[in-house]
């Protein structure tokens, strides 16, 4: 019995044939469970992360321009606005609210029906991409102009700039904050629950309303389902930073 | 600058979802359905006898009524129709309705002015009485033996303001309420003398004490007060100020109701070999004259 209670937690229900929007592909809308968390979290990061670097170059200082006349500033501080006022309204409302919306708005705005993984997947895109902009201004900011100018001067283009000065050290500073991104997401999606999206929590609960008694049971194996690729990647994480000790060339030639 | 961008941006999306609510184009459910050939259902999977997973499938009440009424709408829509469930909550059964996502939503959702005040419901197609279920005592205890004390309530359940209004109106303590995010969860803390009494409509928590393997009667360690404190009538929820589409879903249930279908669908889960028997007594469906 307990068997199946985990197999369920992992995979989810089986949908009944109503369940299953014919024009979307079937796979898509069958997984559930933990399996589900982990595909709305994967598919989240992918298209947030890029949304993200999107945005974060649109909020980026003297970002790159074809040209420097005033309709090309007029056009980058335009640019710039907007994707700030997105990160700003996006970072300025609970998970909760922005879930809500998500499965709320596209019908009663523009009239769009979409099985709900697809909504998911947009709604922690965009909370990935805000966070991710956020993570990546102040990772470039923390490189400073000294090194940039000093590269240009000894003649390295925007380009060699960008791949080898700017991008190992901001990568370097945000490693921590990205991987806390992921952690994030992967947790947070369980508020997913409240829009009957059959994630591992919303399983939970469904299995809770026949099996009423199993509480602590299936409240304990969630935690460790919960915890287990968590703190997996939290492990991933120490290892992948940089050993402490040694000072890496970077470091080594800002000293010097 | 930035902050005065995003405030807007905020602003226009709380300005624009309630300006979305007040009109899902009403009357035109009919036609969205045969335009498209689906009839989109919101359906509550979390709650014994009316959703719920036995061995896995999804099954209950609910379920069947509404498959057996999407059968019969097809014959009042004219067109070949395929039903599309979209599992809902309790946060979204009504309000997916008011913007039209769903086309009609059945989650054992009780028919309240103050749900009417922003969707439509059916007639009713089930019928039960809220009351409150007890660890067992001798004698049996009544609803007024509940005054001041702890009760289990679940979450957005439309008993809160219902209890309190009995129990004033009689001129008792109001018993002191406790949310519970599932009947489950409620049960077992009454079970774990957390609390005194834990309430909701009957089925529900009869049904949920039943799958917990705590038979519910004189003989089993729990029992549920014989009176009621309120009425409850289930009702379809439907989009608001579409009469033609209500009337459709009406005439569905009531063909059920004259084929004996309505009546085969009810003894299955509320019949006296059921989990919660839930005698019809003089609660009828009133077909309108054919005519």
């Amino acid at each position: 019995m307990n068997d199946s209670m985990l197999a369920t937690l992992f995979f989810g229900f089986p949908l009944p044939p109503e369940m299953i929007d014919p024009r979307f592909p079937a796979f898509i809308q069958r997984a559930g469970g933990l399996l589900l968390t982990l595909w709305v979290t994967a598919a989240s990061l992918a298209a947030g992360g890029a949304l993200g670097a999107l945005l974060a170059l649109a909020r980026r200082e003297g970002l790159p321009a074809a040209g420097s006349g005033p309709v090309d500033r007029i056009a980058r501080a335009a640019i710039g606005l907007l994707a700030g006022a997105i990160v700003y309204s996006v970072r300025n409302l609970p998970i909760m609210i922005i879930v809500l919306a998500t499965f709320y708005l596209p019908y009663s705005l523009l009239q769009i029906r979409v099985p709900g993984v697809v909504l998911a997947i947009a709604a922690f895109s965009l909370y990935t991409a805000v966070y991710l902009a956020e993570i990546l201004r102040s990772g470039f900011r923390a490189v400073g102009s000294e090194l940039s100018d000093a590269a240009r001067v000894l003649g390295m283009s925007r380009t060699q700039v960008f791949m080898r000065i700017e991008l190992p050290i901001a990568l370097r500073t945000m490693r921590p904050d990205l991987l806390n991104l992921a952690i994030t997401v992967f947790k947070d999606t369980s508020t997913l629950s409240i829009v009957a999206v059959a994630e591992l929590t919303y399983v939970a609960r469904q299995m809770l309303a026949s099996r009423p008694l199993d509480y602590e049971l299936a409240l304990l194996l969630v935690l460790v389902l919960y915890w287990v690729p968590s703190t997996l990647l939290s492990m991933l994480a120490t290892r992948l930073a940089v050993p402490q000790g040694r000072p890496s060339p970077m470091r080594t030639s800002l000293e010097a | 600058m930035f902050l005065a961008a995003s405030t807007l941006l905020a602003l226009g999306l709380l300005a624009g979802a309630p300006h979305a609510t007040a009109a899902p184009e009403a009357g035109k459910t009919i036609e969205k359905i045969k335009a498209d050939g689906r009839l989109i259902v919101g359906i509550g999977q979390e709650a014994a006898p009316f959703g719920y997973r036995e061995n896995g499938q999804l099954v209950g009440y609910d379920v069947d009524i509404v498959r057996a009424v999407a059968k019969r709408l097809e014959t009042y829509i004219g067109s070949p129709i395929s039903l599309q469930f979209m599992a809902v909550t309790d946060e979204t059964r009504i309000s997916w309705v008011q913007s039209g996502q769903v086309h009609m939503s059945l989650s054992h959702t009780n028919i309240t002015r103050k749900r009417l005040a922003n969707i439509d419901f059916s007639v009713p197609y089930g019928w039960d009485g809220k009351s409150i279920l007890y660890r067992n005592t001798k004698p049996p205890r009544d609803l007024a033996d509940f005054a001041g004390k702890t009760i289990g309530i679940k979450r957005s359940s439309s008993a809160e303001g219902e209890i309190k209004a009995y129990f004033e109106s009689k001129g008792l303590a109001p018993p002191v309420l406790k949310q519970y995010d599932n009947h489950g969860a409620g049960i077992r803390a009454l079970l774990d003398q957390q609390i005194d009494g834990f309430t909701d409509d009957s089925s529900l928590i009869i049904a949920t004490a039943t799958l917990s393997g705590s038979k519910v009667g004189p003989d089993g360690p729990l029992s549920v007060a014989a009176t009621s404190y309120s009425t409850a009538m289930f009702g379809i929820g439907v989009p608001q100020d579409d009469s033609r589409w209500r009337n459709i879903v009406n005439y569905a249930l009531h063909d059920l109701w004259l084929s004996g279908e309505f009546q085969r669908i009810y003894a299955k889960w509320f019949g006296p070999a059921s989990v919660c028997p839930l005698p019809l007594g003089d609660h009828r469906m009133e077909p309108f004259v054919n005519g």
